[in-house]
């Protein structure tokens, strides 16, 4: 059995240099996909241009550089409001062709991605269809209890059925273009605001689907070199985009 | 105050006007949702409502603020010819003045739940909030070619704008039943 699946990457475009992680990505799910459309949304900046200019977004079925907006605020607001964007370019793409996708997959750009299994994959991927799963989302791990934050989870990438996908992305404005949402941001804790808002189903897809292990490539590096992965100066490297630049700051400050 | 009426028009063109400071109109129509290759009238329902929802969440994110009220109208088999409540809406509750009662076993009295009776609202005429508006218009057409089923066990037993006949669900009732079940959406009447 085929499937259709879509990629959404989106926010702040860090990292890509290490574009052929997420090529080797998606030849990884066409092995078991009919097609594998890749959808971008980044910020217009200095940074997205120069790879927009070195054609490093070639792979894309349909790419938006996004003016930035003038004001911009703290936590989380960033990443929800290109995830929003990057939906609707999908769905603009869908009508057009008149598309669907069994699944899809929403992710950061600055990610180091571990592919597991073709046979997990494949095994996920059937039981997704033959259990005509719907309104579903599979986050990277549980969601967690034990923070200050009532909630909280990882903001690297998240699983979804369409419907469920197309639902989780416009959680954005109910949550920040809404004065009387009963849902307050936080760091870390806007994707669970999503889910619950709408009522989807949420698993941790490190445990039910573990056919790619995911993790920042800042991190990755940190992590590599023995030093903790949120440093005091984590965020003077939270604001650069390449890795080069990471370990200059990281030399400057051992 | 901001409100939102959207109408789904297959022989008109897709346009958003904005009516006066409360109040903006927005139409999909046949240039932005194509008629051509649709299999049906509800292929091209929900293809046009699922569209609305990019139009409608742009025009949010430009204003910061979500429609405080939104109202649906399907043209092509229905008038406007319904205001939007004045009352306060909470989320996951959907008014229409055409709603329709099931019961659950029409063969044994016992067992029927008549103090909660099963409520759909018409389809092609409602109104919600802004978050319930979008979880309806995220109704897919291909999860209704593949949920939407006939089951005798509900039959209709009040329609507010018809004299009832004898029937169960549709399919298309039925596929709105499941997914209102689902997101834990509630219809009233108005």
């Amino acid at each position: 059995m085929k499937y259709n699946i879509a990629i959404q990457i989106f926010g702040q475009l860090r990292m890509w240099e290490n574009v052929d992680q997420y090529k080797n990505f998606i030849n990884f799910l066409r092995t078991q996909a009919e097609s594998v459309d890749v959808f971008g949304s980044f910020w217009d900046d200095e940074y997205s241009r120069a790879n927009y200019n070195d054609d490093k977004f070639n792979f894309f079925t349909d790419l938006e550089l996004l003016p930035i907006p003038k004001v911009i605020y703290q936590g989380l607001w960033r990443w929800g409001y290109c995830l929003i964007k990057s939906r609707n370019l999908r769905k603009k793409y869908q009508n057009r062709t008149d598309k669907t996708y069994d699944f899809v997959i929403m992710m950061r750009p600055d990610l180091r991605i571990k592919i597991g299994e073709e046979k997990t994959l494949g095994s996920f991927l059937s039981t997704l269809k033959n259990k005509q799963m719907i309104y579903r989302t599979w986050f990277q791990k549980e969601i967690s209890n034990s923070s200050v934050k009532p909630f909280d989870v990882d903001d690297k990438v998240f699983y979804a059925t369409e419907e469920s996908a197309d639902l989780f992305c416009l959680g954005f404005n109910h949550l920040h273009n809404n004065t009387e949402s009963p849902f307050h941001s936080a760091y870390h804790t806007d994707p669970i605001c999503y889910v619950k808002m709408f009522n989807l189903l949420v698993s941790p897809f490190n445990i039910i689907a573990p056919f790619a292990n995911f993790d920042l490539i800042r991190h990755h590096y940190l992590k590599d070199i023995k030093l903790t992965t949120e440093p005091q100066y984590d965020e003077e490297l939270k604001k650069v985009k390449t890795l080069d630049e990471v370990k200059n700051i990281v030399k400057k400050h051992l | 105050m901001m409100r939102l009426t959207v109408h789904l028009n297959s022989y008109a063109k897709t346009e958003v006007k904005v009516l006066d400071a409360n109040d903006t109109l927005m139409t999909i129509g046949n240039d932005e949702v194509s008629t051509v290759d649709k299999k049906s009238s509800v292929d091209w329902f929900f293809k046009a409502l699922n569209y609305s929802t990019i139009l409608k969440s742009e025009l949010e994110i430009e204003r910061e603020n979500v429609f405080e009220k939104v109202k649906l109208v399907n043209l092509n088999v229905e008038q406007d010819n319904f205001k939007i409540p004045r009352v306060k809406i909470y989320p996951d509750c959907v008014f229409s003045p055409h709603t329709k009662t099931f019961l659950q076993f029409p063969n044994n009295i016992l067992k029927q739940n008549k103090k909660h009776p099963i409520k759909l609202c018409s389809l092609d005429k409602w109104s919600s909030d802004s978050l319930t508006y979008d979880k309806i218009a995220t109704l897919l057409f291909k999860n209704y070619e593949k949920f939407a089923k006939i089951y005798t066990t509900y039959s209709l037993v009040e329609d507010t704008q018809e004299a009832v006949q004898k029937r169960c669900m549709t399919e298309l009732e039925y596929y709105q039943f499941k997914m209102f079940n689902n997101l834990n959406l509630k219809c009233y009447e108005i």
